[in-house]
């Protein structure tokens, strides 16, 4: 009995072993075919992918890796497009990353791996890979196509994106804030659909005549994150309107500016809709019920949990049958962010970017298919994302163009709202920064005061005051 | 013949284990962004050390981490204590009853941490309308408030921990010879007596484990703050884990996360040799 016990483990310890080191041996081979140019597209099956790779290697064709976070299924226009642009040249795989958070992408950047374009979310990583020399300078390249950024992508993101005269990445998309609103709820209400050149009051009148119901029926006029949960951070909104892009910061970056009455006046307005008119959804009912995330919120919006969802344009990609039950009709309309006088629309926006790894072994190349998926052909890329592109469009036929590749085939949009809206004219204030002085310190105060604020433990005066000297003494610290 | 048993858990060990224990060692003295290159790293000497003593956001983390575990690993304990000795007797649907303390052990906590979420909400979630219907005019705002964030928390924790922690006192409850009651019971001992002079000496060996690995594992606590508070209102429920993780995963600080994450290592490192050094002495 012992003698057949000690058989069986010792059979089990070998077959463990084996199966580890045959398991080591498959991901060594893969490897090897990384290197080698080689890895699977997500657009392919694997077996489709090792046979093109070696297609690929064995010719003069020249594999580019691309890593971004989107769904394989809308890079298939990307990458089918450029491969047949560049056929006998290069080829683009495309990589998918698991998301877009630091780690994620500070891995991949660190893990040696092959790669020619990476894209980010956060303006302020890109700083700091840029400031630790992660990335090409890319004005060399702008050099040498006799562009300059500043004409090539707009004034605006010239600003945002210089750091210490050179640029680091190319915005390939532009997320324009918006307010989505519920036709039906309105229609029902007897209310006025909201209209561009709206004032912040007539936002507030509206979001508390959609108001009504009590407990887990009540139903909101609005809902936005305006307690940094995780999502956008729209507390501060009417502030950026007013100051216009790196908002906390002073003129010379030397200080915040949280005591600017524009802060004050900003708080105060979003205090008063969340804590005394209650007119717009808590925090702990949209934190609990993931509002605050974009497929969720627009999922409220459809059901009729809230009647307007400040959200950005790409809001209308949750439109969709795989995120549940979608209105009927033209149910889902849009309109400009109020401003605070009702003159000329003026809204907040971000970007995401690309960037070619300084360890690229050609970066020409690599230029050629960041060149490609920002500027050339943001509609292959942007576009299937519901995303507006990172440069300025030149004239009202790309304008339209672009945004019927966004809005069409999305059920219940009404489409020629949203067509006619995206052609008024708006000033965008760019919610990015790529100053890296404090900006972690003043990150988490505005997290950790606004929470204390909107759950009622703070005041506004008492939050702004901590803002200042919370912020300033992160910048300080980071001098 | 004992190396080729033990070698593929040593290499496992020594890759996944030690060296990343030795790595943040190393990083803790250092500055270094992950993306870029080895050559970048810097050596800082103390410096991540003295900026986390000096951080007011660490300590607090520090002490929601000792008051977290000093709070729900007695009251776990307690409770488990109570249902498993219950559970031992003639019940109606034992088996079941035991199923149902043990599915939190084995559910994931992401999703029962959304569950609770709803439960908490103060307007409209269940719990605050039993407590409204009981008449308790103002209940507790659990998550959203400073005063009780924490304490939701350890709600939870309790309630996932009572399935294994009851597992554990059933097993230890069945080394308990039965003539000991006999032998109470024609002494005249009643119930409370049998629980107190019988059954809880019986349980100590268990007991004290369940009571090292419970505060073990509670420093590590993690993914309710995670999900369901992100530490807040304010810093009011940040934990050590959690700090570590937002240093190092959103605010790329590496060299402060691994000084943080070894200030933790020695907190479970003391619990840990407590509990052997005391373990070996009952055993000599």
């Amino acid at each position: 009995m012992k003698k057949r016990q000690k058989m069986l483990a010792v059979l089990l310890a070998s077959t463990t072993l084996a199966a580890t080191l045959v398991g080591c041996g498959g991901q060594a081979a893969d490897s090897q075919g990384s290197s080698d140019g080689g890895q699977e597209t997500a657009a392919a099956t694997e077996s489709e992918t090792t046979e093109e790779q070696e297609q690929a290697s064995s010719g003069d064709v020249q594999v580019l890796n691309f890593y971004a976070w989107t769904s394989p299924e809308n890079m298939v226009p990307l990458t089918e497009a450029f491969n047949q642009d560049y056929a006998g040249k290069y080829e683009m795989v495309y990589q998918k990353l698991a998301d877009a958070a630091t780690m994620t992408i500070n891995t991949a950047l660190g893990s040696g791996e092959p790669i020619d374009v990476m894209t980010q979310a956060s303006a302020m990583d890109l700083r700091i890979r840029a400031d630790d020399g992660v990335y090409l300078g890319l004005k060399q390249f702008f050099d040498k196509e006799g562009w300059t950024y500043e004409e090539k992508i707009g004034s605006a993101m010239e600003e945002t994106m210089n750091i210490e005269g050179d640029y680091y990445a190319i915005p390939y998309c532009n997320n324009i804030n918006m307010v989505w609103f519920n036709k039906k709820m309105f229609d029902e209400a007897g209310m006025e659909y909201p209209q561009s050149g709206w004032t912040w009051d007539d936002f507030r009148e509206t979001a508390i005549a959609m108001t009504h119901g009590e407990g887990g029926d009540k139903v909101y006029g609005a809902m936005l994150d305006y307690a940094d949960g995780d999502g956008d951070n729209y507390w501060d909104l009417i502030a950026r309107q007013k100051l216009g892009a790196f908002t906390y910061y002073n003129d010379d970056f030397t200080a915040t500016r949280f005591d600017a009455p524009e802060f004050k006046e900003s708080l105060d307005y979003f205090y008063n809709l969340a804590m005394v008119d209650k007119c717009i959804v808590p925090v702990d009912e949209y934190t609990a019920l993931q509002y605050h995330k974009d497929p969720t919120g627009m999922a409220g919006l459809y059901n009729g949990k809230y009647a307007m969802w400040i959200a950005p344009v790409y809001g209308c990609l949750y439109l969709n049958e795989s995120y549940g039950e979608v209105p009927e009709g033209t149910d889902i309309g849009v309109v400009d962010m109020p401003t605070v006088d009702g003159g000329a629309t003026i809204t907040t926006c971000y970007t995401s970017t690309a960037s070619i790894p300084a360890t690229c072994k050609d970066p020409d190349a690599a230029w050629e298919a960041l060149k490609y998926i920002c500027i050339e052909h943001a509609e292959l890329f942007a576009g299937p994302k519901a995303m507006h592109p990172g440069y300025e469009f030149q004239s009202d036929e790309e304008r339209d163009a672009f945004n019927h590749i966004i809005f069409d085939g999305k059920p219940g949009l009404d489409v020629d709202m949203a067509m006619e809206v995206m052609a008024l004219d708006r000033t965008l204030v760019s919610k990015d920064t790529t100053v890296r002085k404090g900006q972690v310190g003043i990150n988490e105060a505005i997290k950790n005061n606004m929470t204390l604020v909107f759950s009622g433990e703070m005041s506004v005066d008492e939050a702004l005051a901590n803002l200042k000297e919370q912020g300033d003494a992160a910048i300080a610290a980071d001098q | 013949m004992g190396w080729a048993f033990i070698g593929l858990n040593l290499a496992g060990y020594l890759l996944f284990k030690l060296l990343p224990l030795v790595l943040a060692g190393v990083l803790s003295f250092a500055k270094w962004n992950i993306a870029a290159s080895l050559d970048t790293l810097k050596f800082v000497g103390f410096d991540n050390f003295l900026r986390i003593f000096r951080d007011p956001v660490f300590w607090e983390s520090f002490w929601n981490t000792i008051l977290y575990a000093v709070v729900m690993v007695p009251i776990a304990i307690g409770l488990s204590l109570v249902l498993a000795v219950i559970l031992d007797t003639h019940v109606f649907g034992k088996g079941l009853l035991r199923l149902a303390f043990y599915l939190p052990n084995i559910s994931s906590m992401v999703a029962v941490s959304i569950v609770w979420m709803i439960l908490f909400i103060p307007s409209y979630g269940p719990i605050n309308s039993i407590l409204m219907s009981l008449g308790v005019s103002n209940p507790p705002k659990w998550l959203n408030a400073t005063s009780t964030s924490l304490l939701s928390i350890i709600i939870i924790g309790v309630w996932q921990r009572l399935g294994y922690n009851i597992i554990i006192i059933l097993a230890g409850l069945q080394g308990v010879s039965k003539s000991l009651y006999e032998a109470a019971e024609i002494d005249g001992a009643n119930g409370v007596q049998k629980f107190f002079y019988i059954t809880i000496p019986s349980l100590t060996n268990t007991m004290f484990f369940l009571t090292m690995i419970s505060f073990i594992s509670s420093f590590q606590m993690f993914t309710p703050v995670q999900v369901m508070t992100k530490g807040g209102p304010g810093t009011s429920s940040s934990v050590l884990v959690y700090y570590i993780y937002k240093a190092a995963f959103q605010n790329n600080d590496i060299g402060g996360a691994s000084a943080m994450a070894w200030i933790l290592f020695l907190l479970v490192f003391v619990f840990s040799a407590a509990r052997m050094i005391v373990s070996r002495k009952k055993e000599s």
